[in-house]
């Protein structure tokens, strides 16, 4: 990189972080090209070893010269609202590579939530010419999880000795998972985890790992779930359904050594896999456009509700609603009256 | 009900990257002062042990940090921090700060000083002392 671009880089990333001067023309730019980095999320219990598997692979990536950032989140405190950012200590081999950005974050305080967060930044890291991104978080809370709407591929990762780690983590990982990985699979009980992982799979999936062509001539199908559950539903936006469409994925179970290059180049192959069948299916532009409604909803909804959010650290009712208050408490008029009398008002 | 927050400006969090530079291995001392600086609400990057200076300057540029804390517990300080503002300098980050603790005699401070140190916070200054200063002298207008 030139001297000087990651100063830029890193500035932009801060004014998008901090929605400060620039911000908006910044986005607007962002948002405005076609070579959208692939974003890799990687996620997964405390312990698991995420930062090390990052590190490895982003130096395999890496030496292809492609530029590839990597945003590592970490919780922040709700208390004081500060963090340590501990993700950079685990690098090793990826470290000293100029092609390579890696940015620290904290999971909170991000005006508009943090998957919109890090969807701006993978816009403004494309504008600097990022082929690859790489978003890693803690899959413990429910934001951690939400992140991963803007991943390509979502990589969940468990180690032994977690007993039931996946299940036990409850914020969903099972149903955002691309591909699996049990790490530090040379500890005894890897086999075990992996297989648990494997039971878990199969019980919404049909087929092998990778990717499955639909039998012709109905050979083997089976009848079409008649309503799917919205957890079945989500699965299949992404990966398919085994009745219907020409191609589906099953989530491979992948073991790995983070020291091993071998299976390093296996994982990497895997994701690669993963995100060519659902760019060719289709699946990645239709979650693009899931992505953009989802934003563009909770950007109307900010700008819409402006005049009656409280500023951050008043107790005041803002002027508009503060009638409508004493009414509804006053037991003269119900919330609705007055959320409808608002709106007509705002001539919206 | 939670409702999303309006776009109202908000306090820019302080950054600040922890280096521990040269051969010592030893970071109690660092991650006392980190958690102090966690409970006042700042960012706290840990770059891990024995980095090169360069390894350092170059993750202080990529997280846009404030300053950067060195704890320096192996005497090296009279060579390692003029070098690491040597560094910053020429890659045009004179902004980001420098600040020094651990094992530095009091009479080494004045040629720190001279050499671009902000800074130096002998061995057993309360951490809330260090809050103060980075809440003081952190120039908000770097954004």
């Amino acid at each position: 990189m030139e001297p000087g671009e990651i100063r830029r880089i890193a500035r932009a990333i801060s004014t998008v972080e901090n929605q400060s001067a620039g911000c908006e023309a910044l986005l607007e730019q962002a948002y405005r090209q076609t070579h959208w980095p692939n974003v890799i999320g990687i996620t997964g219990p405390p312990g698991a070893g995420k930062s090390t598997l990052v590190d490895a692979l982003v130096a395999h990536w890496a030496r292809s010269g492609e530029r590839i950032a990597v945003l590592a989140i970490d919780p922040s405190s709700p208390y004081s609202g500060g963090a340590v950012l501990g993700d950079r200590v685990r690098r090793s081999r990826s470290s000293g590579l100029d092609n390579v950005y890696f940015r620290s974050l904290s999971s909170r305080g991000h005006v508009g939530g943090l998957s919109d967060t890090a969807t701006d930044l993978v816009a403004v890291l494309g504008l600097f010419g990022f082929r690859r991104v790489i978003v890693e978080t803690v899959g413990a809370g429910q934001s951690d999880v939400e992140v991963h709407e803007t991943a390509d591929c979502t990589v969940v990762v468990t180690v032994p000795g977690l007993g039931d780690g996946i299940q036990a983590a409850k914020a969903g990982l099972m149903e955002i998972g691309d591909v699996f990985v049990v790490n530090k699979a040379d500890l005894p009980g890897a086999e075990d985890t992996a297989r648990t992982v494997e039971r878990a799979l199969a019980a919404a999936y049909t087929g092998s790992p990778g990717v499955n062509a639909r039998p012709k001539h109905g050979q083997g199908s089976a009848e079409p779930a008649a309503s799917p559950s919205p957890g079945l539903a989500a699965l299949q936006l992404r990966h398919g359904d085994a009745t219907r469409d020409d191609t589906t994925w099953v989530p491979p179970v992948l073991r790995t050594v983070a020291s091993e290059n071998a299976e390093i180049a296996m994982l990497a192959d895997v994701v690669d896999r993963f995100i060519g069948w659902s760019d060719g299916a289709g699946r990645l532009a239709m979650r693009a456009r899931e992505r953009a409604y989802g934003q563009i909803v909770r950007a109307l909804a900010t700008l819409l509700l402006a005049p009656y959010v409280r500023v951050p650290g008043s107790n005041a009712i803002p002027a508009p609603v503060e009638q409508w208050v004493k009414d509804v408490a006053g037991g003269r008029a119900s919330p609705a009256e007055a959320a409808r009398a608002l709106l007509d008002r705002s001539g919206a | 009900m939670s409702v999303p927050a309006p776009a109202a400006p908000q306090r820019r969090k302080i950054r600040i990257l922890m280096a521990k530079v040269g051969l010592d291995g030893h970071d109690v001392g660092a991650r006392v002062v980190a958690r102090g600086l966690l409970d006042a609400g700042m960012e706290v990057i840990y770059t891990g042990l024995r980095r090169k200076p360069d390894d350092v300057v170059r993750a202080a540029i990529e997280e846009d940090v404030d300053w950067i804390g060195v704890s320096i517990l192996s005497g090296a300080h009279r060579v390692l921090l003029p070098k690491l503002r040597r560094l910053l300098d020429a890659q045009g980050a004179e902004d980001i700060g420098i600040i020094a603790g651990g094992v530095i005699p009091q009479e080494d401070i004045p040629e720190l000083t001279a050499q671009g140190v902000s800074r130096v916070f002998l061995s057993g200054t309360p951490v809330a002392e260090i809050v103060d200063f980075l809440f003081r002298e952190t120039r908000h207008d770097r954004v």
